[in-house]
């Protein structure tokens, strides 16, 4: 009994931090999964702060995972920016998912430099409603990661950081980071290996990219394929998977 | 119109005596004006400056001479276009306290009786054009009277001889006083300071005419036939409706300030880096600022040449698609633009020209307001534009414009956002999804990168083999189509790579090889 109100005692020191007494954020926006949004703390991706995404390599499914939030913002805002994206998004595909492929800013900047500067002023604008940042191939210090962090802040802007998962031991100011892995029949992975107020670690799996369960039926067609092996592609193919595997982005070409 | 319901005119000139001297100086700077200067036409002085006239410096006097008297004497080559574009923008500041301005050599001429009021009465406009003149540099001298000649006239006089005094403010600070008012002092005047022909005012001076009032007691058309039209036509352009004779003064025409700015600041050479430019930007950016405030408008473009002394010159353009008037606005897009510039020689020049503006009010409004996004929202991002456009080039900002074609790649490009395409793309909301059974890629590689052939489903073992880490799951899906020029037949499908992420794959039928399109992302 002595040891408890000793403990109540000290609970009620104001310079002890609790995270249970910590205001709860007051604009989340739902992710549309709701798997996902039951197991973050607020019910959605943190408006107005760093949320970031750790991937193994590009094209897991990440952008698939934003679409139906950034739906949702585009009608607010109609612009959405995405920084030095890997590829180009097609276009039809976008419209396809409800997402307006016109209101979609590409931003490319040379080097890493613009990339945190372009990011930096178009959060701070407060002028897109959504910036996604691809960052896979770049370090950033825990200086620069708070830098956006506050931008994103003062223009009240979500921003996503798609970053590579090697970068995930590394303390981060963020007020989400979650660690996606593909599994196998097309299952996302999401690890939450941290998030603003409360504990973390949680796991959800996610059905992503391509919309699997239709598919497996449908492989099974028989193909009307004339079956010809080809030799003298085998050096392109050891190119493109090396390049996959190594998650080294394939620039955009512009016209 | 009948005189008595004419107004009666008050015009301000203000001569520059120095105006050549006065722009050197400020081109040197305020501690290098202080040594002795000269400019030269024709190897004589034709203006010295008071630290030149001390060391004995006179004009007309020999380029050789003076050189001799002052070995350190600078001196600058009179070039009269200079003059001239120099008096244009002085025209076109003095436009900011009238709409009526004009330019005569060497003078600036104000028509200020409707402006009496605004500023608080004549002695006070004149000390504030005065003083507004005096920080940039001209010294000037000032005349007033009923027209522009007469006005002229008499700021020539004064410099020519300041000790004789002129009486000539108004009785009334608000009001233009009548013709009258400026008759005596204007008789009195020499006939040496007509606008003409030496030869014929010593023809004048011959006949025993000395002043101007002796002129004006001739009969006009005996006059115009000894003399010539235009000595009429400059009388009654002097007198204005003075005295009531058949003089028909030609029409003047008024300045009208084009709306071109052109401003620039030389430097001998000694800027060799950027750092340096700061300050002249700076100051050429304010002149602009006030341009744009006093035409209210808004640039569009701004162009900077740098000018070097053996080298081509450099051209760099700001692009603003926001409606700025303001100098750090400005300001910052100039330096944004500048980070990524070098300077290719020492400078010798740096000229700031605009030639494209905006109105600042009569923003078009779009014709379907609910598609488009408000004005104030669009602002913003037009600034934010320009700050990305100006640091990361022009080809940084892209976004995608869809074509109604079949093949993928053409079903899109990429086009560049600039300050006008930002204001033709209107953003139609999308109600619902699309319920279709396609699924389609998020990203398409821009051309399509040639692979090995995929594992197909029919392969038992299903296992990612040694050759090709694609396995497909679902497909094929054909396309055919350009059949009237390239025809191009796929069957596209989707392939799942051994590392998680779904491919777009596709084999060309018509050479059977297999190709990377998109993924799933």
């Amino acid at each position: 009994m002595l040891m408890n109100s000793e403990l109540e005692q000290l609970l009620q020191l104001p310079n002890v931090w609790q995270a249970s007494r910590l205001k709860r954020r007051t604009t989340v926006l739902s992710t549309g999964y709701t798997p996902l949004d039951k197991a973050l703390h607020d019910g959605g991706w943190p408006d107005s702060a760093t949320t970031e995404l750790l991937l193994p390599h590009v094209g897991i499914g990440e952008l698939r995972l934003l679409i139906p939030a950034l739906r949702k913002v585009q009608q607010q805002r109609p612009w959405v920016a995405f920084i030095s994206p890997p590829y180009l998004p097609f276009a039809s595909a976008v419209r396809l998912l409800g997402l307006n492929p016109q209101g979609v800013l590409l931003i490319t900047p040379r080097d890493e430099r613009e990339q945190l500067w372009s990011a930096e002023q178009v959060l701070q604008s407060g002028c897109c409603s959504a910036v996604i940042n691809w960052a896979v191939t770049t370090q950033l210090d825990s200086r620069q990661l708070r830098r956006l962090q506050q931008a994103a802040h003062r223009g009240q802007c979500w921003h996503t950081l798609v970053r590579h998962r090697s970068q995930a031991k590394q303390p981060s100011p963020s007020a989400l980071r979650l660690s996606l892995q593909s599994e196998p029949q097309g299952l996302l992975q999401l690890n939450i290996l941290k998030q603003r107020g409360g504990w973390s670690g949680q796991q959800v799996k996610l059905a992503l990219t391509p919309d699997l369960t239709k598919l497996q039926t449908l492989s099974t067609f028989q193909l009307p394929l004339p079956l010809v092996q080809l030799q003298h592609n085998t050096a392109a193919v050891s190119d493109t998977s090396s390049s996959i595997k190594s998650n080294n982005v394939i620039p955009i070409s512009t016209p | 119109m009948k005189k008595s319901q004419q107004r009666d005119q008050l015009w301000l000139c203000l001569h520059l005596p120095q105006l050549p001297l006065d722009q050197l100086s400020r081109q040197l700077g305020a501690r290098k004006a202080q040594a002795p200067l000269a400019i030269v036409e024709k190897q004589r002085l034709v203006f010295v400056n008071t630290a030149a006239q001390a060391k004995g410096l006179r004009i007309d006097m020999r380029l050789a001479t003076a050189y001799a008297l002052e070995p350190d004497l600078q001196v600058m080559e009179r070039n009269d276009e200079h003059e001239q574009k120099a008096l244009e923008k002085l025209t076109e500041w003095a436009y900011q306290f009238t709409p009526t301005v004009n330019n005569k050599p060497f003078s600036l001429l104000l028509e200020v009786s409707g402006c009496l009021r605004l500023f608080r009465g004549v002695s006070r406009l004149r000390g504030q054009i005065q003083r507004g003149l005096q920080s940039k540099g001209f010294h000037c001298v000032e005349g007033l009277a009923h027209t522009q000649e007469a006005a002229w006239l008499f700021a020539r006089f004064r410099t020519d001889n300041p000790e004789q005094v002129l009486s000539d403010s108004p009785l009334n600070e608000f009001v233009a006083p009548p013709a009258t008012h400026w008759k005596t002092m204007l008789e009195q005047m020499p006939i040496a300071y007509l606008d003409g022909a030496e030869k014929q005012q010593q023809q004048l001076i011959n006949a025993g005419l000395t002043t101007l009032k002796d002129l004006f007691l001739l009969p006009s058309t005996e006059l115009g036939s000894r003399y010539g039209k235009p000595l009429i036509e400059q009388l009654a352009s002097l007198a204005g409706n003075l005295y009531d004779k058949q003089y028909t003064a030609r029409p003047v025409q008024d300045f009208i300030p084009s709306l071109v700015f052109l401003s620039y600041r030389e430097f001998q050479g000694e800027i060799t880096n950027s750092q340096g430019l700061e300050l002249p930007i700076t100051e050429l950016l304010s002149e602009l600022c006030q341009f744009l405030v006093q035409h209210g408008v808004a640039a569009s473009q701004l162009s900077w040449t740098f000018y070097y002394f053996k080298h081509p010159s450099d051209q760099l353009n700001v692009d603003i698609s926001s409606k700025q008037q303001n100098l750090a606005g400005l300001q910052h897009l100039t330096r944004l633009k500048l980070e990524s510039f070098s300077l290719s020689a020492p400078l010798e020049s740096l000229a700031l020209k605009v030639e494209r503006f905006t109105t600042l009010d009569g923003a078009s409004q779009s014709l379907f307001p609910e598609l488009s996004l408000p004005t104030e929202q669009l602002n913003d991002f037009k600034a934010l534009l320009d700050k990305l456009m100006n640091r990361l080039g022009d080809n940084a900002l892209t976004i995608l414009d869809e074509r109604d074609e079949h093949l993928p790649e053409l079903q899109q490009s990429c086009l560049a956002v600039t300050p006008l395409t930002i204001d033709r793309i209107t953003l139609p909301k999308i109600s619902n999804i699309e319920n279709t059974s396609e699924i389609l890629p998020l990203w398409l590689s821009q051309q399509a990168i040639p692979i090995s052939a995929p594992h197909l489903p029919t392969d038992e073992h299903n296992a990612p083999s040694a050759t090709s880490p694609l396995r497909v799951v679902y497909g094929p899906k054909r396309i055919d189509s350009h059949w009237w020029q390239h025809r191009q037949q796929r069957d596209y499908f989707i392939a799942r790579h051994n590392n998680g992420s779904y491919c777009w794959v596709y084999q060309n039928l018509l050479n059977q090889r297999w190709y990377l399109h998109g993924f799933y992302g």
